[in-house]
């Protein structure tokens, strides 16, 4: 049983840039000290309880780099990610407590072998009093993906969010449908081809196979034209059945992740995009979001948009 | 809150060396005291608590569930340098669960870190929830103790999470 979180994923190819190794090992900085000097003789630290020593963390570049420019690129934006105490001539002078979403976890991927891979992810939590209008999945994205220009040229693929519905009230003050005349300001001639898939638990409840066309049905209607849906059809809603292969423009298992194991492809659908960014992506998670809830399926879903055939 | 001794501050910390000892936090399972400034019972007159150490926040996240180990529990604190001549600073914290009406601390993490943030400058504290059915109240407490410098005698308690997790 988890409180609310939610989990966005970007995917892609980073090329990092060609002063990467110096610039990002300088900005690590030197070997910090560790608990060395914490440890009693028996090689515990103090307060530890044995037998319960809960994950050790081993770091890489990948979540030392993001879990430090997230916070701060989101901060600069505006938005409070994490608890702060702002200390001036020895006194705490301001406090400050998570507006948006809170900042839990983060980490990426950017193994340069040329292929798709899940380079950034933030889980973060949801505030619940009140519960917010709708999900923070566009400003995560945004300072996601900011982050990932700074390392290199990103190829982008692929977007997945966990997002807990049954968190988030209804957006009664922005309905997506009013970005449809942002989206179709883009080259009428382009084409894009797009999956969306919809997952979740099993369970009552859960959305299904059946959910598919209503869903993708809501989907063009809101989207005005700006996305064209092509088809929709049901994936591994039968127990027993093998999984739907992942889209390959994602580097996804949702067996891995904590909050997503368990969970089953229900549905997925297919549409045609006049460009392609995480800011599309964005939208048409949304979009799904909106209809599921629509049809009255509240529940914690997984949905991704990725690219049919990713970029060679 | 305490004052940490290093080689930079030999003369302010012999200054404060009687109010660098003190523990700052109740051992395992133990109701827990808040972390106390040392400073602000051994400086002298005219000194104001941490005035030399220039401006720095703290920083930590609620106490959450891990992304990838599964029924485990984390918090971390850090701390970043505005101004002033601090470079490092000894970040602990402590991962507390209430019980009976009181906190006990469920695990600490300590790191000596450069200012920054990110999961190389930080200190981390996890629990292994022993089952993930019972609800218990968790919150984090952090401790930036600056280096060589007198910082500030603030109790940093981040929000309470109600979270199922056994313990």
């Amino acid at each position: 049983m988890f409180p609310p979180t939610v989990i966005i994923g970007l995917h892609g190819i980073l090329r990092r840039a060609p002063w990467y190794e110096r610039v990002v090992e300088q900005y690590r900085g030197e070997p910090d000290e560790d608990e060395e000097e914490d440890r009693d003789e028996n090689g515990d630290e103090d307060g530890h309880k044995d037998g319960n020593d809960g994950s050790v963390e081993e770091t890489s570049v990948e979540e030392d780099v993001l879990s430090s420019l997230v916070i701060e690129r989101a901060g600069a934006y505006g938005w409070q990610t994490v608890t702060s105490w702002l200390t001036e001539n020895g006194q705490v002078t301001a406090r400050h407590e998570p507006t948006v979403w809170a900042h839990e976890e983060v980490g990426g991927d950017w193994t340069p072998d040329g292929r798709v891979h899940q380079l950034a992810w933030l889980q973060a939590g949801v505030r619940t009093d009140p519960p917010p209008l709708g999900l923070p999945v566009r400003p995560i994205t945004l300072v996601l993906a900011e982050t990932l220009a700074r390392m290199g040229t990103v190829t982008f693929t692929g977007l997945h969010a966990l997002l807990p519905l049954p968190a988030a009230r209804r957006n009664t003050a922005f309905h997506q449908t009013e970005l449809a005349p942002w989206f179709a300001l883009a080259d009428p001639d382009a084409r894009h081809e797009v999956v969306v898939t919809v997952s979740c638990h099993p369970g009552k409840g859960a959305v299904t196979g059946e959910d598919a066309e209503a869903v993708s049905e809501a989907v063009r209607e809101t989207a005005q034209g700006a996305v064209e849906v092509t088809l929709a059809g049901p994936h591994s809603a039968a127990p027993g059945m093998s999984p739907a292969p992942v889209p390959p423009g994602l580097d996804l298992d949702l067996t891995h992740g904590v909050h997503t194991e368990g969970m089953r492809e229900a549905f997925r659908f297919g549409c045609t995009t006049r460009e392609w960014s995480p800011d599309l992506a964005v939208w048409l998670v949304e979009l799904a979001a909106d209809a599921l809830r629509a049809a009255g399926r509240v529940t914690p879903v997984v949905v991704t948009a990725s690219l049919v055939l990713p970029p060679a | 809150m305490r004052i940490r001794t290093g080689a930079a501050s030999a003369a302010l910390a012999g200054l404060l060396a009687v109010a660098a000892t003190a523990p700052a936090q109740a051992d395992d399972r133990e109701p827990t005291q808040p972390p106390r400034s040392t400073y602000s019972n051994g400086h002298g007159p005219g000194l104001a608590a941490g005035g030399g150490v220039g401006a720095f926040v703290t920083e930590g996240d609620r106490v959450h569930f891990s992304h990838t180990v599964r029924g485990a529990i984390n918090a971390h604190g850090w701390w970043k340098r505005l101004n002033g001549p601090a470079k490092k600073a000894k970040v602990t914290v402590w991962l507390q669960v209430k019980n009976n009406g009181h906190w006990y601390t469920l695990n600490k993490g300590v790191k000596t870190v450069y200012s920054g943030g990110g999961s190389g400058k930080r200190a981390s504290a996890a629990w292994k929830c022993t089952n993930l059915v019972a609800k218990y109240s968790f919150r984090s407490v952090i401790d930036v103790d600056i280096v060589g410098y007198p910082d500030d005698a603030h109790k940093k308690i981040t929000d309470t999470q109600t979270l199922f997790c056994g313990t």
